[in-house]
């Protein structure tokens, strides 16, 4: 029986995978050919986590992996499971209900100005309904979650700022700026 | 009479006067401290704000008075200043030329109570948490 190992690449390529959690994720291929089978071995590494795939085709569009990776903690675990995205999601939908609370009430304002509403109907809308009109800034992020909102801020248009900033994810912007100042 | 150019400094008074080169108004957002809905606008690009009328000092809660710089002729002069107003009307500025060097200006004269804060920069954020994960990992490594 002959055994040809053929590798892709020599040295490890850095692919940008997922640019919103991680920041460089690198990949080397081996495929290690025998008379019958052919196995492609894949190592991916990350900050925080090395894992090694053996994958072998048994049908036409099964694949079988087998892993091994070293991680720090669960991250690992959490990028398997999605558990490290759970972050992210949750920040990307504040801020797209952040943008709605915006949109509501520059609309409400375009009422005031072609005065379909008086001033104190203005006043007492909000008032009374104020989730719906105006963004609250009340998370005191911790270090981490704030780079990670850094992150997916430089997709997000018209963030230029840190009003900005910490308006669209509710953060409270006393503790953004006691973070940028020390 | 006091100037303040340091990020953080905050005047707060009854009629605001000054000028910037640009002027973006945000809408209506909770002052951090007041507490109190106002309308918000950022002015970037070489800003002025002067107090030309104080406010009730009586009014202020004491965090206020501790933080704030209250007094007839405190004025911040920055690259960017955020400037809270207690007014529901967005405001019309004035373009008036001549007043930054070669450049024209927008002018404020606001009538209502008025917090003007010079911020600070968002990229000044990026590089203060790199720096606390560099050093971070440092201090992990010699462990």
């Amino acid at each position: 029986m002959s055994i040809k190992i053929r590798q892709l690449s020599n040295n490890f390529d850095f692919i940008k995978k997922n640019i919103y959690f991680a920041d460089i994720m690198s990949k080397k291929i081996d495929i290690i050919q025998t008379d019958n089978t052919q196995t492609e071995f894949t190592t991916f590494t990350t900050e925080g986590c090395i894992m090694h795939i053996a994958s072998n085709q048994v049908g036409e569009n099964i694949v079988v992996h087998n892993s091994t990776a070293i991680s720090r903690g669960n991250t690992f675990i959490d990028l398997i499971t999605g558990e490290h995205y759970g972050d992210a999601i949750d920040l990307l939908i504040t801020a797209v209900n952040n943008r709605t609370r915006e949109r509501n009430f520059f609309k409400l304002y375009c009422d005031l100005l072609d005065q379909s509403i008086t001033e104190e109907e203005f006043n007492e809308i909000i008032d009374n309904d104020e989730d719906n009109y105006i963004v609250s800034e009340n998370e005191n992020p911790e270090q981490e979650r704030v780079s990670l909102a850094l992150n997916l801020s430089k997709r997000i248009k018209n963030i230029n700022s840190i009003n900005d900033f910490s308006s669209i994810f509710s953060f409270n912007q006393l503790v953004i700026e006691q973070l940028a100042i020390e | 009479m006091a100037k303040h150019v340091r990020p953080g400094d905050t005047i707060i008074g009854k009629h605001t006067d000054g000028h910037s080169r640009r002027c973006d108004w945000k809408g209506q957002k909770k002052h951090p401290i007041l507490k109190k809905r106002m309308t918000l606008y950022e002015c970037s690009q070489n800003t002025y704000a002067e107090i030309v009328k104080e406010c009730n000092i009586d009014d202020l809660n004491d965090e206020c008075r501790t933080k704030f710089y209250h007094n007839l002729g405190d004025n911040v002069n920055a690259s960017s200043v955020s400037i809270y107003v207690d007014s529901n009307n967005k405001y019309n500025f004035k373009v008036e030329a001549g007043i930054s060097g070669r450049h024209k200006a927008q002018t404020f004269s606001f009538r209502n109570l008025a917090v003007c804060t010079i911020t600070i920069p968002l990229s000044n954020l990026e590089k203060s948490l790199k720096q606390k994960e560099f050093i971070e990992q440092q201090n992990q490594i010699e462990q």
